[in-house]
């Protein structure tokens, strides 16, 4: 089987047997963002060199992220609900949520979604029999602007009918599906997700100019971040209290959560929106090439250093200089030891922070009967593997540096990540394609992600 | 047509049996309720009835703090737009020796409605609900 993804900076090609259960080959080549068959056939001869010529390999599967990934605007009506339900919707569907917007959608944030040009709009409000008039003036809104984009509507189910008759004049793409919250504090994301995943192979696929290659496979599947969701889910099961998956990339750094987070101890009073079983977050200011300075903003130039292991002795404008360059140059890759060191500060740094912030939290409260324990988010702590990849991880002489930082530390005991987790990095790139077999065939999916995963366990050095 | 209403225990307070039991008899007599659950802020009260369109916020208080939780509450639900729903209040609202119908004023001059005291049955509640949303 040949499971292909064209991701933004590389076309990764791997292939795997569904009868031994092992990934036979991997092998990667630019994407061409003019024609991505290019990138593909170079990827492919590679391939072929190595094991099979690809007729041989009749079953074929895609991902893709290139062209800017899935670019979606997440609506909703009030920020910490069913906004934030539509957002984690998007997100769980491998999605870019470029932007949120909660209320009455005024002409210029209308103007600014135009602009966007999203791929996909998500329109949420109201709990089912809920409030509906804010869904239906966002749902005029839209069709009175210039916005091309497919809607998915999933909000209050009892706004469906105006929706519909509002979108039935123009002749803008809508979807009706279930409501991203059908009652406070339950978040339903599936329905959404499906859709999601419709419009993209459906529509999104062609407008990327990915269609070129699509005779060779058998269309393409998902988006990339929903794959490695997928991935993630598949090897959760390897454990008993789920994994966490980072990626590390040059635009964003993603944290993939699998587990039910719930607290561990029952005295703990667990708050705010539910958070689905398998959950995603995607930090933007994050990434180790396009947002090197707001890394340096969110740890200090100090600790910076200090995670890339640089003494005092050397000039930090040295360090100014290399990060200025990275920053300019997106591709670029550390040339030297220090170069090296310094790439390696910058991706402990992004996953010590997205952690944190993917992470559940405790809060102490006093009251007059005593202190009680408030849990806001996912508890991970007994959570049993963390999973790197992203070539920062992947190509990095201390990965288990930077996947360290993803657990629980002493200097901040209310951050609830993981305590005792195994470490595993993807050093061949394949994450994906175990998200892509398990499409179509979940037990081989698991059995090939747990051959693999045996080959993957990076002890700590002290360990 | 269904009648939405939020129930919850404000601020720090965790004693949800009351709050439970008073959902579970409403629920009965044909309301739509939304109990989102205990420890629960004045924020978190406001954006449940936004999104489901309640039309009363049902808040209970154990604890002694009520008073001090309960502050400002109703000016903030005019200035997110909740301009008519009904504010019920109801439990062992202050600490110490206070008589009933100074506590009651107190919260009625905080702007609640209806001001339930400790030991209170569900159906004084309902009658409350239809006489005041029906």
């Amino acid at each position: 089987m040949l499971l292909i993804d064209i991701g933004s900076t590389y076309t990764k090609l791997v292939v795997a047997d569904c009868t031994t259960m092992e990934i036979i080959a991997s092998d990667c080549s630019p994407t061409t963002i003019e024609d991505v068959s290019i990138g593909f056939h170079k990827a492919l001869k590679k391939i072929e060199d190595k094991c099979v010529p690809a007729e041989l390999l009749e079953e074929r599967y895609a991902s893709s992220s290139a062209a800017g990934g899935l670019r979606m605007i997440a609506i909703g009506l009030v920020p910490e609900l069913t906004m934030e339900a539509a957002n984690r919707a998007a997100l769980g569907a491998g999605a870019k949520v470029i932007k949120t917007y909660s209320f009455n959608l005024s002409k210029k944030q209308v103007k600014e979604i135009e602009d966007l040009r999203p791929d996909i709009i998500l329109l949420a409000g109201g709990t089912d029999g809920g409030e509906k008039n804010t869904i239906i003036h966002n749902a005029k809104m839209i069709v009175e602007s210039s916005i091309k984009a497919p809607v998915i509507m999933a909000g209050n189910s009892a706004a469906a009918d105006s929706i519909l008759d509002i979108f039935e004049q123009s002749n803008k793409p809508l979807y009706v599906t279930e409501n991203v919250m059908p009652f406070i504090n339950k978040l339903n994301v599936d329905s959404v997700k499906e859709i999601i995943r419709e419009i993209f192979i459906k529509k999104i696929v062609v407008a990327k100019g990915l269609s070129k290659i699509n005779d060779f496979i058998k269309g393409i599947a998902l988006p990339t971040p929903l794959a490695v969701l997928e991935a993630a889910k598949t090897m959760a099961d390897l454990f008993s209290e789920g994994v966490v998956l980072v990626d590390v990339g040059g635009a964003t750094t993603d944290v993939h959560s699998i587990t039910d987070g719930l607290p561990c101890d029952p005295q703990i009073v667990l708050k705010g929106l539910p958070e689905p079983f398998a959950k995603r977050t995607v930090e933007g200011d994050l990434g180790v090439r396009h947002n090197i300075s707001s890394i340096v903003d969110a740890v200090g130039k100090e600790r910076l250093l200090k995670n890339a292991n640089v003494t005092d002795a050397v000039d930090s404008n040295t360090v100014d200089i290399i990060l200025g360059q990275w920053a300019s140059e997106a591709s670029a890759l550390p040339k030297d030891y220090f170069e090296k060191s310094i790439d390696c500060g910058l991706a402990i740094s992004a996953v010590e922070v997205a952690t944190d912030r993917h992470a559940g939290y405790l809060e102490e409260i006093w009251t007059p009967a005593g202190k009680i324990l408030v849990q806001y988010g996912k508890d991970l702590s007994l959570v049993g593997a963390i999973i790197g990849t992203g070539g920062p991880v992947i190509n990095s002489e201390r990965p288990w540096e930077i996947l360290e930082k993803a657990t629980y530390s002493n200097n901040n005991p209310f951050v609830l990540k993981p305590k005792k987790p195994k470490y595993y990095v993807d050093s061949s790139y394949v994450v994906f394609s175990i998200g892509l077999i398990a499409q179509i065939n979940p037990k081989a999916a698991k059995e090939i992600a747990q051959n693999y995963l045996k080959k993957m366990e990076v002890k700590l050095k002290y360990a | 047509m269904t009648i939405n209403i939020v129930t919850g225990v404000i601020g720090s307070d965790v004693h949800t049996i009351g709050s439970k039991l008073l959902s579970y008899a409403i629920r009965k007599a044909g309301f739509n309720v939304t109990d989102i659950g205990v420890s629960v802020s004045q924020e978190e009260l406001i954006n449940a009835a936004i999104e489901t369109n309640s039309q009363a916020i049902l808040i209970s208080s154990l604890y002694g703090h009520g008073e001090l939780d309960c502050r400002g509450f109703r000016a903030k639900c005019i200035e997110t737009g909740l301009n008519d729903i009904k504010l019920y209040v109801g439990g062992n609202l202050v600490v110490g020796k206070i008589e009933w119908p100074e506590v009651e004023k107190k919260f009625l001059d905080m702007g609640f409605d209806r001001v339930g005291y400790p030991g209170m049955t569900p159906n004084q509640v309902i009658e409350w609900l239809e006489e005041d949303l029906k």
